[in-house]
This record gives C-alpha cells, structure tokens and sequence, in this order.
C-alpha cells in the first residue's frame, strides 16, 4: 500500500491517546478519518505530518519509513484547522511559500502558483492579504497552498470547521472536484458523519483512540462493527434481543416485550445468546415492503412525530418500553394521513436490513 | 441614556487636567529669562538650554544616561522577547510559575529593589560602574517589557511553524519566515518601553551612580543640592520630549490599550 | 471541532517532542529571563536581609553579624515610629485621593468613544515613564512662592500673604497622588474594560439608576480592580523619596526619605537596610491582605446570590 501505519501507540502521561492504530491507504484515494473530538484522529494526522512522534509502531510512505523524518522533509501538503495563511504576505506569496523553500525557480513559482489558485477558483486575488479575504477565500489559499508544492499526501485537518453550512457543502463538492482532477492521495479528518459519508471512498471510524473500522461510506453505515460506529453514523435502533432459535441462515431472538424477530445470522450464535441488533430508523416503514421480501413486524404506539422536511422521525414505543425510531419519507407520511400521538401501529422492516453488532452468551 | 454620566464627566476632567498639570508649568520655565521659579516666566529665553550644555557633568549625565539606556534597551529587549516566545509556547502550572517570577517585582517598591541591588553590586564591586547602572536598569525594565511583549503575542499563531515547516521550511527558515514577522511589532514597542523606563529611571541612577558613571538624574541632584533654577527645567524639558517621543511610537506600534491590558470594545 | 485556541497550544506543545533545534529553543527560551530574576532580584533581597542584622562601623563601613540592633533601634526610636505611623498615613490617603480621582476616570476612558483617546491615554500615562524630577521640578514651581497658585492668590486677594506650601504635608500628598493616580487608573482600566456593557444595559432595563448601576454592577465586579489599583498606589508612596525630599519638610518626614538618607546621606547601611526591609515587610502585608480581601470579595459575592 501507499501509506502505511502499523500499530501506532501514544499515550500523554497516564491517557492513552491513540492505541495500536493500524490502516492503509491506497494511492490516490480519498480517506476520512471521523471521530467525536479527542478521538485521536487529528494526532493521527499529525503523527503523518511529523508534529508528533508515535511511542510505537510506524509509518511507511511510498515504501519508505519516515518516522525519523523532520517534518519539513516529508514534503506532504497540509491544510490545517485555522488555515495558518501567514498574516504578513499576499496571496502570492503565501501559496509560493513551500516553492520558495524547496528554491524552485521564479517563473515557474509563477507559473505553478497561478495554476494552484487557478485549481482553487482564486485568480485575481494574489495581491489580496489573508485578512481581506473571507472564510471560504482563505480556506481555497490554504489549499492551494497545500497541493502546489505536488505533496505525496494531501492532509486536510477539519479544513470546513469554521464555514457555515452552505460554504461547507460547497467546499465539499469543490474538494472532491479537486482530488479528482489532481489525484493526490487525501486524508481528510472531520467529526462530521454526513461529511466524511459523502466525501470518501473509504471512512476509518475512531474513538478513544481506538480504530473501530474502516471501510467505504456503504459498508461502515449499513454493516457498522460496533456499536458506536452504529450510533456515530446517523440515527440507529439498537435493540437487545435474546435468542431463542438458531437455523442455517436465520436467528429467531425475543424482543423484552415478547416479540419475535428476525435476523441473518453472523458468526456463531447460539440459543440461550443476548444480541444487540441494529435497524437504521430508514429501514422501518409503516407499510409492509413491495412483494415477498420477509420482514419483521413489531406493534407501537406513536410517541412523537417530528418533521425535517423530506420525512419525518416517528419516536415508537413497543412492547416492553422498546423505543424505535423510524424514518417516514414525505411521500409515505401523506399516503398514511397524518399519525397523531397515541395512535397504533404496525411498523414492518426487512429481515436483510437487521445486523447483529454483538453477542454475549 | 449615555453611558457615561455628568460627574464622572466632570470628576475625570479634573484628574486629567491634575495629570497634565506639571507639562504645562515644567516646559515654559525651561525658556524663562528669570534667575527664579517665577511663573508665568517674565521674558524668554534659551539661556537655560545654553547653560545646560555648557555643563561638563551635565552633558556627561546624559551621555551615560542615554547608553545606559540603549544597552538596558538592548539587553531587555533580546531577554524579554526570547521569555515571551518561550511563555507563549508553554503552558499549565510551569507558565504560571514562570509568569508569576517574572511578575513579582512589579509589586515590589522600586527603592526596596534599588537599594538591594546597590548592596549586592557593592558585594560584585559592580556598584558605581556602567556595568552596574546597566543591569540594574535590565531588571528594572525586565518585567514591563517582558509583560508588554507578551501582551503584543496574544495574536501569536504557533501553528503558522507547523505550517512554515510543513511546507518544507527549516528550522532557521521557520524562524525567519514564520517567527520573527509576527514578533518584530511586539519587541520594538518592547524596546521603546525599555528605553522610556531606563531614561524615566532615578532609583537606579541615584544609587548605582559611580564615579565613571553620574548619569543625568544624579547629576541634577547633586546640582539640586545647592540651588533649583530653570536649568533644572531645561532638563527635564529634554526628559519630557524623549518620553512623548517615545509614548507616541509604543501608541503607533500596539496602542496604549494593550500597554495598560485594557480590552476594547 | 470547535477546539479553543489554548487547547490546541496546549496539544501542540505536549506532541512537539523530539530534538528539533525550534523545539529545544523554546524549551530553553525562558531560562535567561528566569535565571536573570533568581541572580539580581531574588539574591539582592536576601543580601537585604542579612545586611539589616550587620552592625554600622563609623566610616561607612559594616562589620557582619546577627544582631538585631537596627530594628531595636527603630521600633524603640519614637521618630522613627512617627515616620512609620506618617508613612502607613500617607500611603492611605493618598490610595483613597487616587481612587476617588481614578474611579471616574478609569471608568469614563474605558465607556467613551473619543478620536482624542490615544491623546487622553498619554496623559494618563506619561507620569510612570518620565523622570520624577521633571514632576518634582514641576511641582516646586507650581506650589513656589512666585508660582501659579500664588499668583493667583495675589490677583485675587491684593493684600493677603504668600501661602507656604512647599514643606507643608499638602505639598507631600498632592505630588504623590498624582504620580500614583496613574498605578490606579492601570488596573482599574483592565477590570472596568472587562465588564460587559450589555451588564449595565440589562440594570438599566430592569430600572437601575446611573447610581444604582454604579454600586450594583460596576463596582463590584471592579473590585480587583480597585484593590489592586489601591496596592500599587500604596507602593507608590513606599517608593517615593524624592518627593519629600525637595517638597517636605522635616515634619513630612516618611520611610523612604529615610533609606535614602541612611543610604546615601549617612552611609549606614546597616540601618538602612533595616528600614528597606520593614517597608518590603509591609509591602507584603499589604499583598497578603489584598490577597485575602479578593477571596473576601468573591466570597462575599457569591454568598449574595
């Protein structure tokens, strides 16, 4: 692989920040590393950049170890979290800074500065000084500044932080534009679910410092390993099931309040076994799936109905104070007529659209 | 309703014109023509200017006054801003400890650290020389300058040296490209506090005077000693337009509100 | 994240760890400064110290001991408890006059929008950074007899004396104030500034008066402020021997007129040294007592709630 960590260990005093990290990513591709704050995906990143040294395990870039590199020799392209923009020089200079360090000449300093902020969409602002700019503006310097020294690795630490949403959506769509048309490997690290899902070939989940998957946008949000990647991405029913019959490709487990379930079974389970299953509240309808799909039925009472426009959340509660949480699209809600509170229900999700998170015998 | 009332108005007027007082009486009298402290002076004249400099031991005084003062400056100023950078990078109970150091002879009365430092000098044999009069002055500015400085870093951005590094700049190079930008406006306005201070100093300059090293304040004193007439107006004339000079480039450089730690609005 | 600019210092100094020249510079950068403090502030105030216990020889010589002779000599002189009990007089009026004048003043250029501001800020400061002759010279015209006050008195009052002020304690306290007043408005101006505005208009919205606002709001939330602002004020008389030197008289007479003249005069440093350290002490005091009036203050606060 391009980029390598293996078994990357850290610990601050007596907190472990990062513990036994290992990935890898391919050249080219667009990786997210999402986490809640003080998950260790920033010290990831610096570890890459060489701000901070591992206590163990290494890294390897290209095939070559650089742990023992200074930060400077690295030759990756950064953008960090307050864009840093040095206050004090234009635009121009700014985004000539890494050329002029590595001594490239003056016209092609020119030449490749202008093409990066042509990249950017930022021509005819070199003469600018980073205050005169706006947020969006200085966050396009920063990156021009970032991917015209032509780094290995482009590392974007929460780059969109500090924008409002419509900029941020924007940005988003602009990177992406700009890692295709560049091709440099990116890793970008966010907290944000919605923005890692959309942006990445492939999200790496962390928290406590702890890498809990990593995997495409599909896969970590449909087949999360654990149960926060579970909870992290987007809205999920976890529910507690106990066992009561194992087939070949089938686990029959009881709700608390005595309702039967179904699940595609995963590894060993046995009777007797407590699950915990995850539905993603989209999976729930009120209405039975088209055709002969087998699916789970549970009877609720509707709690609560709040609105976001495209759909709307319906809070459930089921037999034995389970609460769900499912998803109602606008166009399901209408056909339904409006579901007032108390109302019951029959709620209906695939069998193929459970997966089981955990066991414990 | 206006934020400030009448009295406060009135009352704060009062303390400033108090404050302003002596400027409007000291700088007439240095051109008077008269042999007395008559005021308004009775007919003007440079006479006073002339026999200031026609003083031996007063144009010394302010010789040694002002090299003491431009080596203090010099001292403190590489001091103080190499302790700021390194503050500004520290932080926890080892900042805290490190500021308060520095911080407590502020509250300690000057004549108290003046006549200390006389004793211990004496004890060096280092009281009464240029050497002597030169560090007492350091570590009379050492605190102000220092906290003036740091007060000039509370915009320091320590990323900008990852950023600088990051993108291929050495060690030197991240402090000539990334360090030194954001730090020259602090240390020069570091410097000309240094410089007032030194100049405004009479604590030191009365008790670490020496033989080679009278400077003007200890000179005046010593002229005082026998007789007060408007030469002693001529200079401080010379002392009132090196601290204006020199307030006016602290204002131009950081304002006098981060001078006095005042938030603005 | 929405990560404060102190904590992402704080990350960045704990990772920065290997030997980086830059890292190694910043880790030794406060030494000198640290190192300078511990040689010429702290060893001087100990050899302060131990000079106060040595024992005058004529001649301006000492001889080492460990006697308490200067400070028997002191506390059994009723002179000098004089010149104690008018220092501590002195010290307390002239903090009180800086903060009736401050107050106002502190507050007034904090709230005001004026393009005279930098000007008014000169004024205010100018005092601390120049020459205390300049401001001694000052006032020995203005309080002369052919000064401005006199003149005036003879302009209006033909026929009435010459007032004597110089020598008089008015002399003492008016000088001091005014090179105190700036020591308060300093630390006055830092906490006035950081009183949210919006406080005052929520008072006022409630129905407070400018007065109310005053005592309800400002003041106490100023009041570090003003403790600190009196402390240093305080200290600033500690300091002052020049003006009783050429203002008072020997009925004005206070401690630091007394080092000076022990130390330079009557080259008995021994005694000298005694009186330095007994005002450090009280200097101390004074820090110790503003420390614990703070937690009062904020006990007190809190307790009101």
């Amino acid at each position: 692989m391009y980029l390598e960590l293996n078994h990357l260990s850290k610990r601050y005093d007596n907190v472990v920040a990062i513990d036994d990290v290992s990935l890898s990513i391919a050249q080219g591709e667009f990786v997210t590393f999402l986490g809640p704050s003080g998950s260790g995906k920033s010290t990831i990143l610096r570890m890459i950049a060489g701000f901070t040294r591992s206590d163990s395990g290494y890294i390897k870039l290209n095939g070559e170890l650089i742990q023992e590199k200074p930060p400077y020799k690295r030759n990756l392209g950064i953008v960090f979290q307050d864009y840093s923009l040095f206050p004090h020089m234009t635009v121009q200079q700014n985004v000539a800074f890494g050329l002029r360090m590595r001594k490239v000449s003056k016209e092609e300093q020119a030449r490749r500065v202008a093409d990066a902020l042509e990249t950017v969409r930022l021509s005819g602002y070199e003469k600018r000084l980073p205050n005169q700019l706006s947020g969006g503006q200085r966050q396009r310097v920063a990156l021009a500044r970032a991917i015209v020294i032509e780094p290995l690795v482009l590392l974007l630490d929460e780059p969109l932080g500090a924008l409002d949403r419509k900029l941020r959506e924007e940005m988003q769509i602009e990177l992406r534009r700009i890692h295709e048309a560049l091709g440099v490997t990116t890793i970008f690290v966010t907290h944000d679910q919605e923005e890692a899902l959309t942006m990445s070939d492939r999200v790496a989940i962390l928290s406590g410092g702890q890498l809990h998957q990593m995997g495409t946008p599909y896969g970590v949000y449909e087949r999360p390993a654990t149960d926060f990647v579970a909870d992290f991405l987007g809205r999920a029913n976890l529910l507690q099931l106990a066992v009561v019959a194992c087939e070949d490709s089938l686990i029959k487990a009881k709700l608390p309040g005595g309702s039967l379930i179904s699940v595609p079974a995963i590894g060993e389970v046995a009777t007797q076994d407590d699950i915990q299953v995850l539905v993603r509240p989209e999976h729930i309808s009120f209405y039975p799936p088209a055709g002969d799909t087998p699916c789970n039925t549970v009877e609720c009472a509707v709690e609560r109905i709040s609105y976001h426009g495209s759909g709307a959340y319906a809070i459930l509660n089921g037999p034995g104070d389970v609460q769900l949480i499912a998803y109602i699209s606008a166009r399901e809600l209408a056909e339904h007529g409006e579901a007032h509170q108390g109302q019951r229900i029959t709620v209906y999700w695939p069998i193929s659209a459970s997966t089981i998170l955990s066991r414990r015998a | 309703m206006k934020k400030v009332g009448p009295g406060m108005l009135i009352v704060s007027a009062i303390a400033l014109l108090f404050l302003v007082a002596p400027i409007f009486v000291a700088i007439p009298l240095a051109f008077s023509n008269a042999r007395t402290l008559i005021f308004p002076p009775p007919g003007w004249s440079l006479m006073w200017f002339e026999a200031f400099f026609k003083r031996p031991d007063f144009v010394k005084g302010l010789r040694i006054s002002l090299v003491s003062a431009t080596a203090s400056t010099i001292l403190v100023t590489l001091i103080a801003g190499i302790t700021a950078y390194g503050v500004v990078h520290m932080h926890g109970t080892k900042k805290r400890l490190v500021s308060l150091l520095l911080n407590v002879p502020l509250l300690i009365p000057v004549l108290v650290i003046g006549i200390a430092m006389l004793f211990f000098l004496a004890r060096l044999r280092l009281s009464g020389t240029l050497p002597g009069l030169i560090l007492g002055q350091v570590m009379l500015c050492l605190p102000l300058v220092f906290l003036i400085i740091l007060a000039a870093l509370e915009n320091y951005n320590p990323n900008l040296e990852d950023a600088a590094a990051s993108l291929g700049a050495p060690p030197l190079l991240v402090f000539r490209e990334a360090v030194l930008p954001q730090v020259t406006t602090g240390l020069a306005a570091g410097a000309a506090l240094a410089f007032i201070t030194s100049m405004a100093d009479t604590t030191m300059s009365l008790f670490l005077r020496g033989p080679g090293a009278t400077p003007l304040p200890a000179a005046m004193i010593a002229y005082m000693r026998a007789r007060i007439d408007p030469m002693i107006g001529s200079s401080a004339v010379i002392f009132l337009c090196i601290s204006i000079v020199f307030l006016i480039i602290i204002n131009r450089l950081i304002g006098f509100e981060a001078v006095m730690g005042v938030r603005e609005e | 994240m929405t990560q404060s600019k102190s904590s992402l210092i704080k990350k960045r100094i704990v990772e920065a760890q290997w030997t980086d020249p830059m890292v190694l510079f910043r880790r030794l950068a406060v030494a000198p400064a640290v190192l300078l403090t511990v040689i010429f502030f702290v060893l001087p105030i100990m050899r302060l110290a131990q000079i106060s216990f040595f024992r005058n020889v004529a001649g301006g010589l000492m001889e080492p001991a460990a006697s308490l002779e200067n400070y028997t000599a002191f506390l059994g002189d009723p002179y000098y408890l004089t010149t104690l009990g008018q220092t501590l007089l002195y010290g307390v009026i002239v903090s009180l006059l800086c903060l009736l004048l401050g107050f106002p003043l502190s507050y007034t250029m904090v709230r005001i929008q004026t393009r005279a501001k930098p000007l008014l800020l000169g004024i205010i400061l100018y005092p601390l950074l120049t020459n205390a002759l300049v401001l001694v010279f000052a006032w020995l015209v203005i309080f002369g007899y052919q000064g401005p006050i006199n003149k005036l008195l003879l302009f209006l009052v033909p026929s009435a004396e010459p007032l004597r002020i110089i020598g008089t304690p008015t002399a003492i306290i008016i000088s001091m104030t005014h090179a105190g007043l700036p020591f308060m408005v300093l630390p006055l101006m830092a906490a006035i500034s950081n009183i949210p505005v919006s406080l005052e208009d929520a008072a006022a919205s409630l129905g407070a008066s400018r007065a109310a606002i005053m005592t309800q709001i400002v003041i106490p939330l100023a009041m570090p402020g003003i403790l600190g602002g009196c402390l240093i004020a305080f200290t600033s008389v500690l300091s002052g021997f020049l003006f009783p030197l050429y203002l008072g008289s020997n009925a004005t007479n206070i401690l630091p007129l007394q080092i000076y003249e022990k130390v330079s005069e009557a080259a008995n440093w021994p005694f000298g040294a005694a009186i330095t350290f007994i005002v450090l002490l009280m200097t101390l005091i004074l820090i110790g007592m503003g420390t614990l009036g703070k937690d009062l203050v904020a006990r007190l606060a809190r307790s009101s709630d």
